[in-house]
């Protein structure tokens, strides 16, 4: 009898064991440096927080690595991304949609209808948002006092006038040492500031592409302008001579460039790098004459999704409702500046606390942001405009036949 | 030797020395950089020699960058790629120089045009090959390959096989040896010279091999050194001092074998330019 | 009589046959798998719409529509056709010219042939991390030697214009190889050509011109077809240079695609555009257009080129 019982007691506890191992789910982050930091806390977290599953983190900046792997079964089971590939990877079937599950659960109320937006192709939702992002324009406060500027520039007008002021050239060598314009980096900001100057991408009823719109436009004009006066060569030099990119020798952390127009991350990294910077954050110049458009720019955000190859699906599920629920995106939010994609978050005293914070939520509540459109062919349209906008920033092409060209090239874009 | 030959032999020395110096450079400034602070790289002034010398430049690339992994993983691969070439290439060339059989000539000749096809041409169709198989994320599909022989060391080895004697295999042949007796006890060893050869370009092209990796190696504790350095420079922040230190340690091992296995390389270069 | 025939078509034994085949099988086994069959199949991938999500759907010539419609094939190809003219030309020639001086009999010659060497054997990436911090027009070495000598400074990789000829030169630090086999090839050519030629009054150029030359004709034509081969495939150092924006852009041809190379834009259109018809579609343009260059140089080259004794051409 006790015989019986023991083996009863061990097959038991055996049993328990086996089934209590945690299930596996692998995550796949783009992030780097600090924001890896956080990422890897909320991970610990979540695996704290229950028994079931077991995250566990890698890094892989690479975006066409991490599809490669999705593609070939070898992927992870949940990974981030930016909601400006959502539909050309949808449309090619790399993400499983969520709709089913967020109705299951009865998830996603509070989202903010706008990132949300920015998940979704045709029709279905593809991913959720973690934090969204809108680019401001910062600015070096000592640099604009030495100019004579008490405040920063409002209008394109204005932006121009400044910039030109703003840059310092070295009077041995005419090099560029200190940047007046928001130059560097370049990829980001003609797309925030075509929204920014009232233009638009795609018509409202979403059915033409518009690469030749007023806010394209302006900004081109603008960023032509510049470099010609300053010349292109100069400009050349000083930002492939510049520090990389957000690392400690940034120009605009170091106190090389007066304007940049950038996301929220590059306060935390201010902060970290060079707390002494005397800066401030602003909203992104308006159309002169066009009040009504201020506070413009684009609204993107960070995005995580389940690739259709994941081998976890729930186990991915589960992770995602965590770091996209309030607690584990409030801690993101917290650590690392970026907006919290939820209503309820955007009320939250910790949260209004957080540098920048007032400056992004208001913009967000004023309405005037608008996101890259969602299509299949999304990425080579951005792809084309911004070589195009090269030849023309540059002087090798005139603005209105770049733009007639992308108009022509980027028809059949839109399927 | 008269003045205007010594005059002239003296410019072409000049000449000579310049040239070097033009390959030279770039090595001093790779070292240089690497045994510099960030500060000191950054700057506007520039000194050859650090002002003070890092050394733990290439501790630190150790650490930050996954370097070890790196390294194990390049090893591992480039062994077993010059293992697969070592043992099939021979039998390969053997079959195209010592026997006399209707597809020596046809194949050889295949061979050849096989070296002037575009790699792009079949790289999508074996990717998805591969991908069918599950395969890609593990090294197979940068190890297999090479236990089918590559193109290059077959030519190289049946030239070398075609200048031993067939009075050699004749006389086995008497004595009632197999093909492939006569082709391992006797033939194998006294291409040991070109064997050589083989090993040392496998070894070279494995380690210095970038596609492959790119394609294949999707997780970052699989990558190899050369993977592992791009993604590095690739990613945000890029100290350069570490990323050259790290450059540094990865040529390295090639200049190390190079400098004991100069003759091998030359030989060998040699016997596949002039074979036309 | 049919006996007769019998032995006249078994030039080979069976079992020579079968030995034959046995022997060569890892490397025919591996080229049907790995060539012959991927050259075929790319071919019909060339003519679907595919990638590795989703199975081909057969859209007949679009692909190809769509290439000869597009900017960046075109300017692919113009930026490969130069790297092909101008790196493959300024390669040989300078190798040529070193392994001349190399020839000549000056102490320490081996020494020189090692420093000539090494560069070609050291990794592509680590070559190419290494030059691209030589070219940064702040703080590299390249910039800093040309103002020592009064020279502008200028944005190697930056700007348009510079940036192929940046790869050229990067090319030529590598030409180590190259150099060795003309240098054996000069070495091949027999003194007494030479000394009769000066016993005829011939001048340095002269000799060059009519003997040199002719002798390693050749060589120089192997070295040439492969040259351009190599460079129809240029894509690790045009990856790697365009890749250093810390990924903000996914797909780079860099500064105004001047470097975005044949082989870059295929990989792209690959595994970043996942559009691997079209992908395929570039792959056999470009086979058509290697297969044509090489037949035309063999072919002209019966004019040039002096097989002299006993050469036996291979195909």
């Amino acid at each position: 009898m006790m015989k019986k019982i023991f083996f009863i007691a061990v097959f038991t506890i055996i049993t328990c064991l086996i089934f209590s191992e945690r299930q596996i789910v692998n995550f796949w982050y783009l992030w780097t440096g600090n924001d890896a930091v956080i990422v890897e806390n909320i991970i610990k977290d979540f695996n704290e927080s229950q028994t079931t599953y077991e995250v566990k983190g890698l890094q892989v900046p690479d975006v066409q690595k991490q599809i490669a792997a999705i593609a070939s079964n070898s992927g992870p089971d949940v990974t981030d991304n930016f909601n400006t590939n959502i539909g050309s990877y949808a449309s090619k079937g790399i993400l499983m949609p969520l709709d089913q599950l967020m109705k299951r659960d009865s998830y996603g109320d509070d989202f903010i209808k706008e990132a949300l937006n920015t998940c979704k192709y045709n029709g279905k939702t593809y991913g959720l948002p973690i934090g969204i992002t809108t680019m401001m324009l910062y600015y070096n406060k000592d640099l604009l006092k030495e100019a004579g500027y008490d405040r920063v520039p409002l209008t394109d007008k204005e932006l121009i006038e400044y910039s030109l002021k703003l840059t310092k050239k070295d009077s041995e060598t005419g090099y560029i040492k200190t940047l007046g314009f928001p130059d560097f980096p370049f990829v980001y900001y003609p797309v925030n500031l075509t929204f920014a100057l009232g233009g638009d991408f795609i018509t409202k009823d979403g059915k033409t592409l518009t690469p030749d719109n007023p806010g394209t436009r302006k900004a081109l004009e603008l960023i032509y302008n510049f470099r010609k006066t300053v010349g292109i060569d100069n400009i050349q030099r000083f930002t492939s001579s510049a520090g990389g990119y957000v690392t400690p020798n940034d120009p605009f952390i170091v106190g090389d460039q007066a304007l940049r127009i950038d996301g929220p991350w590059l306060n935390s990294l201010i902060k970290e790098y060079n707390p002494d910077l005397n800066f401030g954050i602003a909203e992104l110049p308006y159309p002169e004459g066009h009040k009504e458009l201020a506070g413009g720019g684009e609204l993107s955000s960070s995005v995580m999704f389940i690739p259709s190859t994941s081998k976890n699906k729930e186990g991915a599920w589960a992770f995602i409702k965590y770091i996209c629920g309030k607690v584990g995106m409030k801690s993101f939010a917290i650590a690392n500046g970026t907006t919290p994609a939820r209503y309820s978050l955007l009320k939250d005293p910790d949260i209004q606390k957080i540098d920048g914070f007032k400056e992004f939520a208001e913009r967000i509540e004023k309405g005037n942001l608008k996101s890259f459109p969602s299509f299949p062919n999304q990425q080579e349209y951005l792809s084309q405009m911004e070589q195009e906008w090269e030849l023309i920033i540059n002087g090798k092409e005139s603005l209105d036949d770049g733009l007639e060209k992308l108009t022509k090239k980027t028809l059949k874009l839109l399927k | 030797m008269n003045k205007r030959t010594s005059g002239k032999n003296f410019t072409k020395y000049l000449i000579l020395i310049l040239i070097s110096m033009i390959f030279l450079f770039p090595f001093l400034f790779l070292i240089s950089t690497s045994l510099k602070s960030m500060d000191e790289a950054f700057s506007n002034s520039f000194h050859l020699i650090p002002q003070t010398i890092h050394w733990d430049n290439y501790i630190k690339a150790f650490q930050k960058i996954p370097f070890l992994t790196y390294t194990k993983n390049t090893v591992v691969i480039t062994l077993i790629n010059v293992i697969g070439q070592l043992i099939v290439c021979p039998m390969i060339a053997y079959g195209l120089s010592k026997i006399e059989w209707i597809g020596k000539k046809i194949i050889f000749g295949i061979i050849l045009a096989t070296m002037l096809i575009p790699y792009q041409v079949t790289m999508i169709p074996v990717y998805m090959i591969w991908n069918k198989l599950n395969l890609v994320g593990t090294i197979i599909p940068i190890t297999l390959p090479a236990f089918f022989g590559n193109a290059f060391y077959i030519i190289i080895l049946t030239q070398f096989f075609k200048t031993i004697p067939n009075s050699i295999l004749e006389a086995a042949k008497i004595d009632g040896a197999s093909e492939f007796r006569i082709y391992s006890k006797i033939v194998l060893p006294l291409c040991k010279p070109a064997l050589a050869t083989v090993a040392i370009f496998t070894f070279l092209n494995t380690w210095s091999d970038f596609l492959g990796p790119l394609l294949y190696l999707t997780e970052q504790k699989s990558w190899t050194l050369s993977i592992g350095l791009q993604q590095y420079m690739s990613a945000h922040y890029v100290e350069w001092t570490l990323l050259m230190a790290a450059s540094a340690m990865f040529t390295i091992p090639i200049v190390i074998l190079f400098f004991f296995a100069q003759k091998k390389f030359v030989e060998g270069i040699v016997t596949t330019g002039l074979k036309d | 009589m049919t006996l007769h025939l019998k032995h006249k078509k078994m030039k080979y034994s069976y079992k020579n046959n079968l030995k034959g085949l046995l022997f060569t099988s890892p490397w025919i086994i591996g080229f049907l798998v790995f060539s012959l069959y991927p050259i075929c199949i790319s071919l019909y991938y060339s003519f679907t719409n595919f990638n590795i999500f989703m199975s081909p759907e057969f859209i007949g010539f679009d692909n190809y529509a769509d290439l000869f419609t597009d900017d960046l094939f075109y300017k692919s190809l113009t930026n490969t056709v130069y790297m092909a003219i101008f790196g493959t030309g300024i390669s040989i020639i300078f190798s040529l010219i070193s392994a001349m001086l190399l020839n000549m009999k000056v102490k320490g010659q081996s020494i020189f042939r090692t420093i000539f060497f090494l560069p070609s054997i050291v990794p592509v990436v680590a070559s190419t991390l290494m030059w691209t911090w030589i070219y940064n027009p702040q703080y590299g070495i390249l910039n800093k030697i040309m103002s020592f000598f009064g020279l502008p400074e200028l944005n190697w990789l930056s700007n348009p214009a510079l940036t192929k000829p940046s790869l050229v030169l990067m090319g030529v630090w590598s030409t180590g190889t190259m150099i060795i086999i003309f240098l054996a090839a000069l070495q091949n050519v027999p003194i007494q050509l030479y000394e009769a030629a000066e016993l005829d009054g011939a001048g340095a150029f002269q000799k060059f011109l009519h003997i040199t030359l002719p002798s390693i004709s050749p060589i120089m034509l192997y070295q040439i077809i492969l040259g351009l081969i190599g460079n129809f495939q240029y894509f690790t150092q045009a990856y790697i240079i365009t890749g250093a924006n810390g990924g903000l852009n996914v797909a780079s041809g860099g500064p105004e695609n001047s470097i975005l190379f044949y082989a870059l834009y295929l990989f792209q259109n690959a595994f970043v555009y996942l559009k691997m018809g079209k992908a395929s579609a570039m792959a056999w343009i470009l086979f058509i257009i290697a297969g044509i260059i090489t037949y035309l140089l063999i072919k002209t080259s019966k004019t040039w080129v002096d097989y002299g004794q006993g050469g036996d051409k291979n195909e």
